[in-house]
């Protein structure tokens, strides 16, 4: 019976220790994901509403990203045939269809799959940081201009200005083709991030928001504002998981 | 509703190197790029020559010349460069406002782009402001995310008043963009309530139109909201990638565009501006591109 007793608590234990470095479940109050309005260590949530007395749409958790099947009572008055329809409005990362326009999209770097969820609220207002960048622009891409009129007092004054933004792409396929080209063209070495792991693909192979950051919970050991909601404890880890590095290379 | 034009950025215009641009390589001996649309936000038209449009990932206002061809940049305000420029609105003196969400500031520019100052100044702490309108009599409307909350400024710039009137009742839920209409009717998009409120020019709600789902006339990730001449309210949704119509009473009329990268497609649409003319201006953000739309009416 001891032995049970202690057995039990090391396990207790073991699984306390496991659970540590990670942060709260989106299900959790402190996760800033979390935006219902009960969530009152976030700055950022909703707040209360009367819409439903029962079970207020603020009170909810899954709703500010992924959106239930409803459509209006009435169809559109000027296009009434269409009346059933529902929007394709999110191209699930769990479902292996896909719009084939929307894949031939992805070719030119346009976010799809599940970076449309990330992206349409981070786009510097519901949400800071728009964080897109050029399809596979990895480093900043400084753009100087002058200028002429804009924004100085005193117009003629000709001033340059750097602009850029820099992010690491998403919505790219990333398979054994991908890797050969960078390695034979590039002569950069990447490898398949180890199944299974955190660092994951989509079922289509593309590389989303979601590869480096989980959404519904930060697993980081230690949280940080420039790694948030991160998939790996270590911030390496993540990297390390597609990027091979060497000592004294830049394998970026 | 017919397409007008596509515009990408200002390499579509094959306007003569100027004098400055000389100037400028020779004293540095860097030559100059032009900045194409990144990821466009709010947008606004005087109806006859020029187009602003606010760019957060560019971290500047692109100011496009119609008549001369050109486009040129609003980098800072003052000597301070903008964070993170999303919405931008004209008065009837071809003044423009720029919100900056990071910098939770909104800067005044005369038509030359020259800067005039902040908006409230010392008055009004703003949390973060992002779209902005101006209505009669040169009213600017605010909304301010953070704040929950419109807050109106007067002709004369002078904080005026805010709302919701009763944020117990009829509470905003992270506005995140405003329209007014002639009558001074004001419309905020309520992004986590999933709809758009419309309210009379005192700030009581008359209205919600929508709600959350994925379907005709509900909305996923609502952003810019505007009116044509005849009071149909425009809504854009960058999960749906198309804008919603609808008439006054809340019914929906039609909506217009799919998913893609053709002309009268969008890819995360996000502010939408309607001229006098109706010509309806969509920031086509993840295409990085404006659409310009044309709504014909009955008698056409």
């Amino acid at each position: 019976m001891r032995f049970l007793l202690i057995t039990a608590g090391l396990i207790i234990l073991a699984l306390s220790g496991l659970s540590e470095g990670a942060g709260k479940k989106i299900s959790e109050i402190g996760n800033k994901h979390n935006f219902s309005y009960s969530n009152t260590s976030a700055n950022y949530r909703a707040i209360p509403t009367n819409d439903n007395p029962s079970y207020p749409l603020s009170a909810q958790i899954c709703i500010f990203c992924h959106t239930p099947h409803r459509s209006s009572a009435e169809g559109p008055l000027w296009n009434r045939q269409a009346s059933t329809r529902t929007f394709k409005h999110f191209s699930s990362s769990t479902l292996s269809i896909d719009d084939p326009a929307l894949r031939a999209a992805s070719e030119y770097g346009q976010p799809n799959g599940s970076s449309r969820l990330c992206l349409s609220c981070h786009d510097g207002v519901t949400a800071l940081g728009a964080v897109f960048t050029t399809p596979f622009s990895m480093s900043p891409q400084p753009i100087h201009f002058i200028d002429v009129k804009g924004g100085r007092s005193g117009a003629g004054v000709a001033i340059s200005y750097e602009t850029f933004s820099s992010h690491h792409p998403v919505s790219f396929r990333y398979n054994t083709n991908v890797i050969n080209i960078l390695k034979n063209s590039f002569g950069k070495d990447y490898k398949y991030p180890p199944l299974p792991y955190n660092v994951k693909l989509d079922k289509l192979e593309r590389m989303q928001c979601t590869t480096c950051h989980d959404p519904h919970q930060d697993k980081s050991d230690v949280p940080s504002p420039t790694t948030p909601f991160w998939t790996a404890g270590k911030y390496d880890d993540v990297c390390l998981a597609c990027h091979n590095v060497y000592p004294s290379q830049n394998p970026w | 509703m017919k397409l007008l034009k596509v515009f990408t950025g200002p390499d579509e215009f094959t306007a003569p190197k100027g004098a400055m641009s000389s100037l400028f390589e020779l004293v540095t001996g860097e030559r100059p790029q032009s900045v194409g649309l990144m990821t466009p936000a709010g947008i606004v038209s005087d109806g006859e020559r020029f187009i602003y449009i606010a760019d957060p990932s560019a971290r500047l206002v692109h100011k496009i010349d119609f008549v001369d061809n050109e486009v040129t940049y609003i980098t800072h305000s003052g000597s301070e460069p903008l964070a993170s420029p999303v919405g931008v609105a004209l008065d009837s003196f071809g003044n423009f406002y720029v919100t900056d969400s990071v910098k939770a500031k909104v800067y005044k520019f005369n038509k030359d782009s020259e800067y005039l100052g902040a908006l409230g100044e010392g008055v009004v702490e703003f949390q973060r402001p992002a779209g902005i309108a101006v209505g009669r009599n040169d009213y600017k409307y605010v909304a301010d995310v953070l704040a929950n909350k419109i807050i109106v400024f007067d002709n004369k710039d002078r904080f005026l008043r805010e709302f919701p009137n009763s944020p117990e009742i009829n509470n905003l839920n992270k506005p995140v963009n405003v329209s007014v209409d002639r009558n001074g009717n004001v419309y905020v998009t309520d992004a986590f309530n999933f709809s758009v409120k419309m309210f009379d020019p005192s700030g009581n709600l008359v209205r919600t139109i929508g709600t959350v789902g994925d379907g005709p006339g509900t909305f996923a990730r609502p952003k810019g909201v505007a009116l044509d001449s005849e009071s149909h309210i425009y809504i854009i949704d960058a999960n749906f990638d198309n804008f919603q119509i609808f008439n006054q009473t809340g019914q929906l009329l039609l909506y217009v565009g799919t998913t893609g990268k053709r002309p009268g497609q969008f890819f995360m649409p996000n502010g939408i501006y309607i001229d006098h003319e109706d010509r309806i201006y969509v920031s086509d953000s993840y295409n990085q591109r404006l659409q310009i739309f044309q709504y014909l009416k009955e008698k056409h």
